[in-house]
């Protein structure tokens, strides 16, 4: 079904109660029933005469043509809106995308075949509202054009939040129809609302035979707009309202495959943005009537450094400065405790830490119980916490900078649109520099997040202040460095024995995550009640919450309670290793043994997460008279599989980060076998892109096998894209390969 | 630092994201309910269109026994029910900004329904603290008040359940599953109502339980079916509801009179659908066919709507409609060509009971049967896949109430065997290094056809051609097809067959003098093993499976063949045959994979997990080829 929110911002806001009169759903139907003669009368010969030449019929669906209408606030020209009786005072945009598709199978007659859409929505801010009008044609092969009547074919289901949802079943629409169907949202906001950026993304799933663009904004609005990734410039013209921005692209094909792709890097678009009356923001400044193409990096950066004092400033204020006052009572404590002050260059350190136990792991009485293993996922807002951690630092006489960095997902330098297309990264102006990320329950102090590797990252001194005489020297560019595959790692040692009737291994196992590949598997198995208290302990917290709780007669029982609930969370916990061990190895395991954390890894200084498993696992084994078949390959789990689809890429590679794989097996092989074809196991690709090396020996009675997969880099360009497959398609290989037991 | 603190927790949200989830609650043990009482009673009403409503009262008390959680309370009513009142008690004291949300009730599968939802999050606040959720619903139409389960979504400590039916009233209460439950029954007559006051008191509930491929509710739970026969208004007036099956087929038709077809246009269509056929089965498959292909199944459920079908023109117009309409539709188009096309209802086998039952509990689906020279066919077209004559496992051997006039029949459609289900493969493959190269051809037929296509088109973001390949290599990139031909997938009337070339590589593992070769791919149900600690229900196939293969492989010149031994198992049930045999210079490898019975009991689960763990044994047995 398609859910025709234009903007995910629109559900969002979309909160509040909106009842509907019946004088507004008067006006909403003499509203639909114009603005269908309108688009329906729209001048362009796409979908006027649709070129039907050529239609890739290898394609689920065609889109024929596109066109998206923007309108901004003209009192005349939104006369025929559904809230014409407040134009004076409010600012109304309009924005209609109206597509054209040739549906060639079922999965796009299943995707076109249901509407879902509200006519109403509620949006935040005084008299704010928006309404949706459909308009939905179909076009039968034999060329025979029917208009769905709407209004007789939709349903009305009340929601919730008692907002009215409103659900059309397109009748009539079979594989090798044409579907012209459009989305009129029209808003309106007091002068104060912002109006959504507009991101005009010039491609899709489908191929495109036609996409335009026309926006008309009035006078009273500032316009900026990027352009990214090789997307036309507007034509650009005048009438006697405003602005006008015109677009034309023909023949877009389809978008490639979905693996490893910065859709903002990699897809030619246009983002731009509308305010009321005069933009200014750092050292952007966009007269009512005037527009801004391509602004230069300096200036977003002159907005970001706002930003950034902005929220340091937020830091300070009631409330948030009880979280700078939570961790300075901390650290006092844990010096007295000590007996002596930290370091210098240890605060930045604990200050973390502290930031994200305070964050993340306190727990008072009134809190909800949740020790499950779902509390991991928990998230913070990134921006807040770093300005938390910048005041508290400060406090304890450590200046820091904040470091603004575009994520490699997002727009890219020379592309940037708006301050918020920067990330903060905290900086301490100390001899050895910490750098500050995001947190979450299982971060790290000093470590970069994926995201920012090697991107190009501007240092502001807004939050540090002036360069004073003892600071180190200021540099006002830093390089995110890009980390080693070896540094993100996930190393499994296997010690592999058969039961006694050669039906299932017995794996003894001990499985290492590092660097960017840790987090993930932190999450899917510890338990707070384990990392709360080792954490609680390294901070020098001298109660726990349970001790607290134990003493005080009035939360007493509340102790009890959370035994209870630590004991049910310690259940799960083996169901989240016995799927663990089944993602792993591709195969659920017949019995899990036993579990165990050796270290959970939440702190830099004691980084690896590690655990042992022992299970057994079924089906590796297969009988060929009085020998076995051993499908070695398989211990490495499962490996990246391209689909056909996927084989051919002419775009560059966006990977997560680099990272290794390492397998080290040992199999002991039984009492009166031998073991025959180790030698064919040996694989050694190494290129450019990564490497895929296997080596076997065999040694007394244990045959030994070793793998590594590696990924060299975070990013590669699309020539190297046969290397790459040169690596997986070896490790897909590897799969398949096999050693004999022979009955000695 | 204690008021420091109070303020700290007051600004954790500042910061901090939460997923609001909380530890996994074990059903059996943190919450139970610990009482719930529900009280319903027959009382005359003074609207004119339902005279006779069914006040409900219920009490519904939870117990927190291990740490302080939330519970999802939900209540779901209709255009035929409604809501009055809803109170919540935490430890006995009435909170009333506790206020629950009312909503539509959305199931994914289901385009639009009349099924609402009245729910709200109840807090249970610490170990050993009560909440209690009070309702009170009124049911509009004794027709629409048919069952009332016991079992709960928690453990239920004490239930009981009061029935008041004054005299006035003709209500029988029939007693279902009440097999092992711990249910005792008092009856009583109130002479102050003149009523007749049955209690039923259940102790010790287990928790219902969501399975997959389980069988319905109405098999599985104990519960009360009430049929509600007739009444006496306050003017001394008599109201037939369902007296017997007669008054439930009456009051059908009376919706079925009203759908209004126009027969000109369905008969135009008719005529368009079959035109240039002159037999009448190409004509009456044309009609289905078509009907299959072209009307979208999505589902409405709403009100009267849920009984009475949507006339005929207008799912033509449409091109979808529910599985009414489209009986409907299949009617009108084969009645305007001559034929004795007829609208039935049917209960599918997720319902335990047949017509012996008057209730609407009793049916959930309607099909269209076609008498067709003294033979009887049954046409669903919301199967979009299956041919005709044959029947998916969810309508087989169900009882079906035909309309006859003022009259009706009651018939079964037939069941079938495994047979109707036949899938054939067979592959001529020989060696050529280390992979197996050669032929394979597939035959589906029945519902093993309908799941193929199923699957095949039903792929989101996915062509059918490589959803095809997909489905034939299982996903697997080594197995490689090339020179794909398959018979009209546009027609499913006649078994659908698919031809290619293959070449697997890796599938030779060649070491010393020896070559090894698993001559099984797909290893059909080798991993279907039963968990019999968590599984509390009998298993349901989505249908009988029959699995026919062969493999034949060349022996290569200078080797001899060393075989497995095979596999027989023959059970009750379900039948495993694998078997190995040298002919000439080929080794033909021979499976045979039935499920006999769609249902597997729970008594059978052990046996079927040792049969199952043999068959993936012998799966995996390897052919040896010896060097001379």
């Amino acid at each position: 079904m398609r859910v025709l929110y234009l903007t995910l911002f629109f559900l969002l806001s979309s909160v509040l109660l909106f009842a509907q009169k019946k004088k507004d759903l008067e006006r909403y139907n003499e509203r639909a029933v114009s603005a269908r003669t309108d688009v329906w009368a729209w001048d362009i010969k796409a979908f006027k005469q649709p070129d039907l030449t050529n239609i890739d019929t290898t394609q689920s669906a065609v889109i024929l043509a596109k066109h998206i209408d923007v309108k901004v606030s003209s009192s005349k020209k939104l006369k025929a809106s559904v809230f014409g009786f407040y134009v004076q005072r409010d600012i109304f945009y309009a924005t209609t995308v109206r597509e054209m598709v040739k549906i060639n199978d079922k999965v796009a007659l299943d995707e076109y075949s249901q509407f879902s859409f509200k006519k109403f929505r509620q949006l935040n801010g005084f008299r704010a509202k928006a309404t949706t009008i459909i308009g939905v044609r179909i076009i039968k092969a034999d060329g025979t054009r029917k208009e769905v009547k709407v209004d007789e074919e939709m349903v009305t289901e009340q929601e919730e939040n008692k907002q009215q949802k409103s659900k059309l079943a397109i009748p009539d629409l079979q594989v090798g129809d044409i579907i012209d169907y459009f989305v009129l949202v029209e808003e309106m906001k007091d002068a104060s609302g912002s109006i959504d950026q507009q991101i005009f993304v010039l491609g899709d799933e489908k191929p495109i035979k036609q996409l335009s663009v026309h926006c008309e904004i009035s006078d009273k609005y500032a316009i900026r707009y990027t352009t990214a990734n090789g997307a036309p410039d507007f034509k650009i013209s005048k009438d006697e309202d405003g602005n006008v921005f015109d677009l034309l692209v023909r023949n877009i094909p389809a978008l490639p495959t979905q693996l490893w792709m910065s859709p903002y890097r990699q897809v030619a678009n246009i983002r731009m943005n509308v305010n009321y009356g005069r933009y200014v923001y750092g050292d952007i400044e966009v007269p009512a009537g005037s527009y801004r193409k391509n602004p230069l990096d300096g200036e977003i950066v002159s907005g970001a450094r706002l930003g950034a004092l902005g929220n340091y400033r937020y830091a300070g204020t009631p409330g948030p400065v009880s979280y700078v006052d939570g961790v300075r009572d901390m650290i006092k404590i844990y010096q007295r405790d000590r007996g002596s002050k930290l370091p210098k260059d240890s605060i930045p350190y604990y200050v973390y830490y502290a930031m994200r136990y305070m964050a993340f792991f306190r727990v008072f009485p009134d809190s909800k119980i949740n020790v499950g293993l779902s509390r991991n996922q928990n998230d913070s807002d990134n921006r807040l916490f770093i300005s938390l951690v910048a005041r508290t630092l400060r406090e304890l006489d450590i200046r820091s900078d904040v470091v603004l960095v575009t994520n490699k997902y997002g727009p890219a330098d020379g592309e940037l649109l708006e301050p918020t297309d920067f990330e903060y990264v905290l900086k301490t102006r100390t001899e050895n520099p910490v750098y500050i990320t995001s947190a979450s329950v299982f971060t790290h102090c000093n470590i970069f997040s994926a995201a920012h590797e090697g991107q190009n990252a501007i240092v502001t001194n807004e939050v540090g202040g002036p360069q004073k005489r003892d600071d180190p020297p200021f540099a006002t560019r830093v390089k995110i460095p890009f980390s080693e595959a070896s540094k993100n790692s996930h190393l499994e040692k296997l010690d592999i024995t058969l039961d006694n009737n050669m039906e299932q291994l017995v794996v003894d196992r001990t499985t290492t995550l590092r660097g960017a590949l840790r987090e993930d598997g932190q999450k899917d198995l510890l338990l707070f009640e384990d990392y709360y208290e080792e954490e609680r302990q390294a901070l020098g917290i001298r109660e726990s919450f349970m001790e607290k709780f134990a003493d005080s007669r009035r939360n007493k029982a509340l102790a009890e309670e959370y035994t209870n609930a630590f004991a049910q969370a310690r259940k799960d916990q083996k169901e989240a290793f016995n799927s663990e061990v089944k993602s792993q190895f591709d195969a659920a395991p017949k019995e899990l043994k036993s579990y165990k954390i050796r270290n959970m890894g939440m702190r830099h200084t004691n980084p690896d997460f590690v655990y042992d498993t022992k299970f057994t696992l079924d089906g590796f084994l297969k009988k060929a008279g009085s020998n076995y078949i051993f499908d070695v390959g398989r211990l490495i789990g499962g490996q990246l599989t391209l689909k056909q689809n996927q084989r051919e890429r002419k775009v560059d590679m966006y990977e997560p980060f680099a990272r290794s794989f390492e397998h080290e097996i040992i199999i002991n092989i039984p009492a009166g076998y031998k073991v025959e074809g180790a030698e064919k196991l040996v694989r050694n690709v190494d290129n450019t892109c990564g490497s895929f090396i296997v080596s076997s020996t065999v040694e007394g009675n244990k045959l030994h096998v070793s793998v590594k997969k590696i990924y060299k880099h975070a990013f590669e360009k699309a020539e190297s894209w046969s290397s790459m497959l040169e690596m997986v398609d070896a490790a897909v290989d590897f799969l398949g390969q096999k050693v004999l037991l022979k009955k000695a | 630092m204690t008021q420091n603190l109070k303020y700290l927790y007051l600004c954790v949200s500042l910061l901090l994201c939460t997923i609001t989830s909380n530890a996994y609650d074990d059903p059996d043990k943190n919450v139970i309910i610990s009482s719930l009482e529900d009280r319903y009673e027959f009382v005359y009403s003074n609207d004119k269109e339902n005279p006779v409503n069914i006040k409900q009262e219920q009490k519904t008390t939870y117990l927190c026994n291990q740490f302080r959680t939330t519970v999802p309370f939900a209540e779901f009513y209709d255009d035929k029910s409604k809501i009055d009142e809803v109170r919540v008690y935490i430890n006995n004291d009435r909170r009333k900004d506790i206020q629950p949300k009312y909503a539509n009730y959305a199931v994914d599968d289901i385009f639009y329904s009349d099924a609402k939802i009245c729910g709200l999050q109840l807090d249970l606040i610490k170990k050993g603290s009560e909440s209690r959720v009070e309702l009170e619903k009124t049911i509009l139409d004794p027709r629409y008040f048919t069952s009332i389960y016991f079992p709960e979504n928690f453990p239920v400590t004490n239930k009981t359940v009061t029935i008041i039916i004054p005299r006035w009233m003709k209500a029988q209460i029939k007693e279902m599953n009440f097999n092992g439950a711990n249910i005792t029954k008092t009856a009583a007559y109130d002479s102050k109502r003149d009523a007749d006051i049955y209690t039923y008191t259940a102790i010790g509930l287990t928790a219902t339980q969501r399975e997959r491929q389980s069988p319905g509710p109405s098999y599985k739970y104990p519960h009360l079916l009430v049929l509600s026969q007739s009444a006496t208004t306050k003017t001394g007036e008599q109201i037939t509801y369902f007296n017997k099956t007669d008054d439930l087929y009456a009051w059908y038709r009376s919706l079925v009179n009203k759908i209004g077809d126009n027969d000109a246009i369905i008969k135009e269509k008719a005529q368009e659908i079959t035109k240039g056929l002159t037999a009448d089965t190409a004509k009456i498959m044309a009609v289905y066919n078509w009907v299959q292909d072209n009307i979208r199944y999505i589902a409405f459920e709403d009100g009267i709507a849920g009984f009475k079908p949507e006339a005929a023109q207008s799912v033509l117009q449409h091109k979808y409609g529910d599985c009414k309409g489209m009986a409907n539709l299949t009617r009108g188009l084969l009645k305007s060509l001559g034929f004795d096309a007829r609208l039935c209802w049917i209960g599918t086998d997720h319902i335990a009971y047949d017509y012996s039952i008057p209730s609407m509990a009793v049916d959930n689906h309607m099909i269209c049967a076609l008498n067709y020279k003294g033979k009887r066919y049954f046409l669903d077209a919301t199967e979009t896949y299956i041919g005709m004559n044959q029947y998916a496992q969810r309508i087989q051997g169900r009882q079906v109430m035909i309309e006859d006039g003022d009259s009706y029949i009651l018939d079964r459609v037939p069941a079938r065997s495994y047979s109707q289900n036949t899938e054939t493969e067979s592959r001529s493959l020989r060696i050529e290094g280390t992979s197996l190269v050669g032929k394979a051809r597939h035959q589906w037929d029945g519902e093993s056809k309908e799941f193929m296509l199923t699957q095949v088109n039903g792929i989101r973001k996915e062509k059918v051609s490589e959803a095809l390949l997909r489905y034939l290599n299982e996903s697997n990139t080594k197995y490689n097809i090339t020179n794909l031909v398959s018979s009209n997938m546009e027609n499913w009337n006649r078994p659908m067959d698919i031809n290619y070339d293959l070449r697997f590589q890796d599938a030779v593992a060649g070491f010393g003098d020896d070559l090894f070769i698993e001559m099984d791919f797909r290893k059909e149900f080798g991993d279907y093993a039963i968990d019999t600690a968590k599984r509390t229900s009998d298993l349901l196939f989505t249908y009988k499976h029959h699995v026919k293969h062969e493999t034949t492989l060349d022996i290569p010149a200078g080797y001899k063949a060393e075989l497995p031994e095979g596999l027989t198992i023959d059970r009750d049930g379900y039948a495993f045959h694998l078997a190995y045999k040298q002919s000439g210079a080929k080794v033909v490898y021979l499976k045979e994979i039935i499920i006999k019975n769609n249902r597997l009991e729970k008594s059978a689960f052990n046996q079927w997990n040792t049969d199952v763990k043999a068959l993936d044994k012998a799966y995996r047995e390897q052919v040896t080829l010896n060097k001379k």
